[in-house]
């Protein structure tokens, strides 16, 4: 049987880049994003032991041992955060204040093929952003955690190529190496007590932003997938640690309160662009699934999903050039679990999908603020399919609902009250086959 | 049966003894009684003023217990006496206006909630009827003592905040000297378990409220005891890279001193603590302050200040009645205070544990805000003289509205931890955010003389606030040593003022 050859077509990687930076995740986990596929995202994510698509590339590289085809698929989630509230209590930002986060719908892009390049070995590349931070605050100079944050950015762009070895007709492994790209954003105010009124008054602004492709780090991804019998299988899905050292530009802007004190503050502020450096270390994932088909085509796929989230124990924000603006913020994350089941019932060419899971957050309550709000949360889902050995197209949509978290009396910030959060994601992929 | 029975009596007797317990220790707050001094007045800026005393803790403490009918002696703008505004960011301070503001609440029929009276020392609270017409009179109305109004109201809650009117005035005179500048630990004793007993009833709770470390307030921390270039506000450092220190009169036993032209001078120990007054221009002085005029510093530093080498002032008592006001405290005497503060809160709290009250911890509040501060949002507050946000305008002693929350905020904090009530903090927003300044109008045309941090007026009232253990003692402002050249000429020592004698 002729395989069918793979040729990478000219892409550049600037392009790809600013392809997929035109999109910014709306909602973390932590600050991961999952849904990477719409199928998967169709049955809650809980793809480890099913993998039967070219995005198996992220949730298991294993299960490419079993696509035999020249495969490529395309692409996208968007993402739309349905609620950013907050409501304020005392001491700080005060009972009665209201705040909102922006509103907007989000693009995440994916782009994944499969090669076989013998009857046992596979290629496959992925381009995808896994983790992603969307965090904006509506009214930016008048919102009262400004001091603390105002906009929180975080993307990336993962070049994900990956082999697979079927091993047996029933067993396949794969490994795969994670070149990631990020950039990071950050805004807010700095405030002064103004000695003319003893009251606090906005007195500069802060961006802090690096480049996508001055910043990057390396990882890898193993996967292995087991199906004894057609009607079983069992799998498991890891992906390393990623330390990016980001290097960017610090800008700092005095704000006028048109007073005699904007003298006084002028020389304290370090006008104009300076370098910073900080550095993130991505967490590692572990996810293991198992799945069973039942008779009549029904599909039922449970899941649980580690995420090594102690990684991001600290944030060390340095600016070589100035003295005494070192930033350090403790976050001490805890490790997390999600527990994902998935069902698929299929009717000929047709398939009908639903999904649940209950995600447990990594952010200790102390550490829950204007930079990120996050807590356990509830994801609904349901797609449909359609397909054929050759081409296929699904859509899906998935409801995440962040639980309420309330913080008062336990804030690093001492910015108090209840942050309410719910995110609604489409998703579509399409996919054809040689 | 009849043992189950029998059994079942005992648990239930256990129970209500134990419910009858914790009934007994919940606090009621549905009327609250605040006795106390300036903090607990509300008093900032160097004056009492109804923009500020509504930070007042006890304003806040109500507040939060729900109390909706809390009366203060509120004082319309511009303040009594006339509130301190900052003019310039020099910094120079002054009073917001030739006038004065009027009691606003004075027509009330009944004692206040918050009996607060700047400048009480724990006696004054049982024995002090009236001031000749002071502040006192104002909140006191004729009515009696605070002790005795405070009973009238039959508070069910109260909060005892004698904070530190027996103790801090000798940070202010620069030496500790019992009947002067302190009362003696003996009197402070028995006159605080006198009130403490005499507040204790069935059913009232409260707290007493400790005094904070000596070192808390701007008045005894902003100069460090070593010379400080003022224009760059750094320290000046010798060739070593070593910190060049101020100059005082007392032999410490350390390397350095040497006769200068008024005797024998010497470098201050590392922990002596230079009070602003050092900064202040002074009448006595030309309008020129202490350092200013070089006193202090070496004249290695700068030779063409014309009292370099000079020593700073160290504060004394001449008897009969002639306190001589210094501006250097020496480790020991440092020490010595800080003793006296932590002996005086032994009392208080032991007076409050006796009498069936909770003592708050102010002594490690305040060494817990001068090392962090508090941060809000990401608005950092700190005890810095002028730019810290927890004092008042141009105030050397007396916490901003900010600081009154934030210690209303602690407070709340301990007596639901105390208690086990799940009170409401405080909204520290509206303290942050509100300009501490007077209503448009207020103000008029006041001319100033520059000052680099302090002003002498601003330091005669702090005694107003703090007095003296005897009102009628005679304070000396700053007695300049002559040079030896010139002590044969007796002006130099004429160039001193003297407060006017008050008698209470």
């Amino acid at each position: 049987m002729k395989r069918p050859r793979f040729r990478l077509n000219r892409i550049s990687l600037p392009l790809a880049l600013v392809t997929f930076l035109a999109a910014t995740p709306a909602f973390p986990s932590g600050f991961q994003v999952q849904t990477q596929g719409a199928k998967a995202t169709g049955m809650g994510l809980a793809f480890t032991a099913v993998a039967d698509d070219p995005s198996a590339i992220f949730y298991n590289p294993a299960g490419l041992g079993w696509q035999k085809h020249f495969e490529a698929q395309i692409g996208a989630e968007f993402l739309t955060k349905v609620k950013g509230d907050f409501e304020g209590s005392n001491p700080y930002p005060g009972n009665g204040v209201s705040e909102k986060q922006h509103s907007t719908t989000f693009v995440i892009p994916n782009v994944y093929a499969v090669v076989p390049l013998t009857n046992e070995l596979n290629f496959g590349l992925g381009i995808n952003s896994p983790y992603g931070l969307g965090f904006r605050w509506d009214n930016p100079e008048t919102f009262s955690g400004r001091f603390v944050s105002q906009n929180a950015v975080i993307q990336t762009v993962d070049l994900n190529p990956v082999f697979s070895f079927q091993a047996t007709p029933t067993f396949a492994v794969a490994v795969g190496a994670d070149y990631r790209f990020s950039k990071v954003q950050l805004e807010r105010n700095n405030a002064a007590i103004n000695p003319l009124t003893n009251s606090v008054v906005d007195v500069a602004h802060v961006k802090l932003n690096s480049k996508i492709q001055d910043n990057h780090g390396w990882g890898w991804n193993a996967g292995i997938l087991f199906k004894p019998i057609p009607q079983f299988s069992v799998g498991a899905a890891y992906r390393s640690r990623i330390k990016i050292d980001y290097e960017g530009t610090a800008n700092f802007q005095q704000r006028l309160t048109n007073t005699p004190f904007d003298a006084l503050v002028a020389p304290l502020i370090p006008q104009g662009s300076h370098p910073v450096e900080t550095a993130i270390e991505f967490p590692a994932t572990l996810n293991l699934g198992t799945a069973f088909t039942f008779p009549g085509d029904f599909l039922v796929s449970l899941e649980a999903d580690w995420t090594q989230w102690t990684s991001f124990k600290t944030l060390d924000i340095r600016f070589p050039d100035l003295t005494g603006r070192d930033l350090h913020r403790d976050d001490e994350w805890r490790n997390s679990w999600a527990y994902r089941i998935g069902l698929q019932k299929k009717f000929g060419a047709m398939a009908f999908r639903a999904g649940y899971y209950r995600d447990k957050t990594p952010m200790p309550t102390e550490d829950i603020g204007p930079l990120l709000a996050d807590n356990d949360r509830d994801g609904y889902s349901v797609g449909f399919g359609f397909g054929t050995d050759h081409w296929g197209i699904d859509v899906s949509d998935l409801y995440l609902k962040v639980h309420d978290r309330d913080n008062r009396g336990r804030s690093n910030d001492a910015f108090y009250g209840t942050f309410k959060e719910a995110v609604n994601v489409f998703a579509f992929s399409l996919r054809v086959a040689f | 049966m009849k043992r189950s029975l029998l059994r079942l009596a005992g648990i239930a007797a256990v129970v209500g003894l134990w419910a009858a317990g914790a009934l007994a220790q919940a606090p009621n707050f549905s009327k609250y009684v605040a006795l106390g001094d300036s903090y607990g007045a509300g008093y900032g800026s160097g004056c009492l003023v109804a923009r500020e005393q509504r930070f007042s803790y006890p304003a806040q403490l109500a507040k939060s217990f729900g109390i909706t009918d809390f009366q203060q002696p509120t004082i319309s703008d511009p303040g009594i006496p006339t509130c301190n505004t900052i003019t310039s960011l020099t910094p120079t301070f002054g009073p917001i206006s030739k006038a004065t503001g009027a009691p606003t609440n004075a027509a009330l029929a009944r004692s206040y909630d918050n009996l607060s009276v700047p400048g009480y020392k724990i006696a004054d609270v049982s024995d002090k009827t009236t001031d000749n017409g002071g502040i006192a009179d104002l909140i006191l109305r004729g009515r009696g003592t605070q002790l005795n109004q405070a009973l009238g109201l039959n508070p069910t809650f109260i909060t005892l905040g004698i904070i530190g009117n027996d103790i801090l005035t000798a940070g202010g005179a620069g030496f500790l000297q019992d009947g002067v500048t302190a009362t003696p630990l003996p009197v402070f004793t028995t006159k605080y378990n006198s009130v403490a007993a005499a507040l204790k009833a069935p059913g009232r709770t409260g707290v007493f409220i400790g005094t904070p470390d000596p070192r808390f307030i701007p008045l005894a921390s902003t100069i460090p005891y070593y010379v400080v270039n003022p224009a760059t506000r750094q320290p000046v450092r010798d060739a070593a890279g070593n910190v060049i220190p101020l100059l005082g009169s007392r032999d410490t036993g350390a390397a350095g001193c040497r006769v200068g032209p008024a005797g024998k001078v010497c470098p201050l120990p590392p922990g002596t603590l230079v009070t602003l007054i050092a900064n202040a221009p002074q009448a006595a002085l030309g309008g020129s302050s202490l350092l200013g005029l070089g006193f202090g510093i070496p004249c290695s530093v700068n030779p063409t200040l014309p009292r370099c080498d000079f020593p700073l002032p160290d504060g004394s008592f001449t008897p009969p009645a002639t306190v001589n006001i210094g501006v250097v405290l020496y480790p020991d005497e440092v020490l010595a205070i800080d003793q006296r503060v932590r002996d005086m809160n032994a009392v208080i709290k032991s007076a409050a544990e006796a009498n069936g009250f909770k003592y708050f911890d102010f002594y490690a509040l305040s060494q817990d805000l001068m090392t962090n501060g508090r941060t809000y949002g990401g608005i950092h507050i700190s005890t810095a003289f002028v730019t810290g946000g927890m004092f008042a305008y141009g105030e050397a002693v007396h916490m901003s509205p900010i600081g009154y929350t934030i210690l209303a905020d602690e407070i709340i904090q301990f007596i639901n931890a105390s208690y086990g009530t799940n009170l409401e903090r405080p909204n520290i927003a509206q303290a942050l955010f509100t300009p501490d300044v007077p209503p448009p109008g207020t103000t008029g045309t006041i001319t100033l003389a520059a000052s680099l941090e302090f002003t002498e007026e601003m330091w005669r009232g702090i005694f107003r606030s703090f007095p003296l253990q005897d009102e009628s003692f005679d304070l000396v402002f700053s007695a300049e040593p002559a040079p030896a050249a010139e002590r044969a000429a007796p002006v130099e020592r004429g160039r001193v003022i003297r407060l006017p004698r008050k008698r209470s």
